[in-house]
């Protein structure tokens, strides 16, 4: 099946994607962050950390960049197998250690390290499908 | 982390929760529509059918409800920690496939999600140290 192979310039696209996708956790990050450090206890204080939220332009930013991954991932996949694109996904992991590490100056301990790439390997196991079987998904 | 460690933790196995809601919410939906998507024109009409289920919108609702409570936890965790334990999202959902969508999930599946259990436990490891 040619839609298992992964020319260039679309793993330059996935690859993309994960970056896009980790400054969009950048933003998150930085919403939470201008929220301070609030304690939610009733219906009305979690309201109002969501309206505070929805008040932060980084939401937003974040959120436009998961729609833009949405939509590029969306039109990779229609040229290449859900199986073949899937694996690029786990890199998320490691991106994201490496904004926060730069970007937040976030202290992150060598453990830390090995279980980021223990799941980034996992991730790659999961959505990895040998291309003789094709079971699971329709 | 300026958060309680466990507080923290079940605040993101909730947002891992939701997003399982969320993905196996829209699959019910994408299975329920018997629909061929071979373009731009077919893949907007498949999103159009699904948007008029119910069942869309609760997935819709928990993916919201997910970011919100990741945001909360964000508040009081590192984004390289939340990022890493919300991997568990994975596990709920291979699980949440093969108890409620009967997927078949082979050998190979599983012993993905044991990695990611065990990358999960190391970052776990790594915060209360």
């Amino acid at each position: 099946m040619s839609k298992r192979s992964v020319p260039p310039i679309i793993l330059s696209v996935l690859f993309l994607n994960e970056a896009v996708d980790s400054l969009a956790q950048y933003c998150f990050k930085r919403t939470a962050l201008a929220q301070g450090a609030p304690s939610i206890r009733s219906l009305a204080e979690a309201g109002s950390f969501v309206t505070g939220a929805l008040a932060s332009g980084y939401l937003w930013l974040g959120i436009a960049a998961v729609a833009l991954v949405f939509v590029s991932w969306t039109t990779v996949l229609s040229k290449v197998d859900l199986s073949a694109a899937m694996p690029v996904t786990s890199f998320s992991y490691p991106f994201v250690a490496l904004v926060s590490l730069v970007f937040l100056h976030e202290r992150i301990p060598a453990m830390q390290w090995c279980g980021i790439l223990l799941i980034m390997a996992g991730v790659a196991i999961v959505s990895w499908e040998p291309e003789q079987e094709k079971g699971g998904a329709p | 982390m300026t958060g309680p460690l466990a507080f923290v933790i079940f605040l993101i196995v909730l947002t891992s929760v939701c997003d399982t809601v969320n993905h196996l919410g829209l699959k019910a939906c994408a299975d329920a529509v018997e629909f061929k998507v071979v373009g731009g024109g077919t893949l907007v009409r498949f999103a159009l059918r699904i948007l008029r289920m119910p069942l869309a919108w609760v997935s819709i609702g928990f993916s919201f409800l997910s970011l919100f409570i990741m945001l909360y936890a964000l508040t009081m965790a590192n984004l390289s920690f939340a990022f890493s334990i919300d991997s568990m999202h994975h596990v709920f959902i291979a699980l949440g496939a093969r108890i409620f969508l009967k997927e078949n999930i082979g050998w190979q599946r599983w012993m993905g999600t044991i990695v990611i259990v065990i990358g999960i436990v190391l970052v776990g490891l790594s915060a209360s140290a």
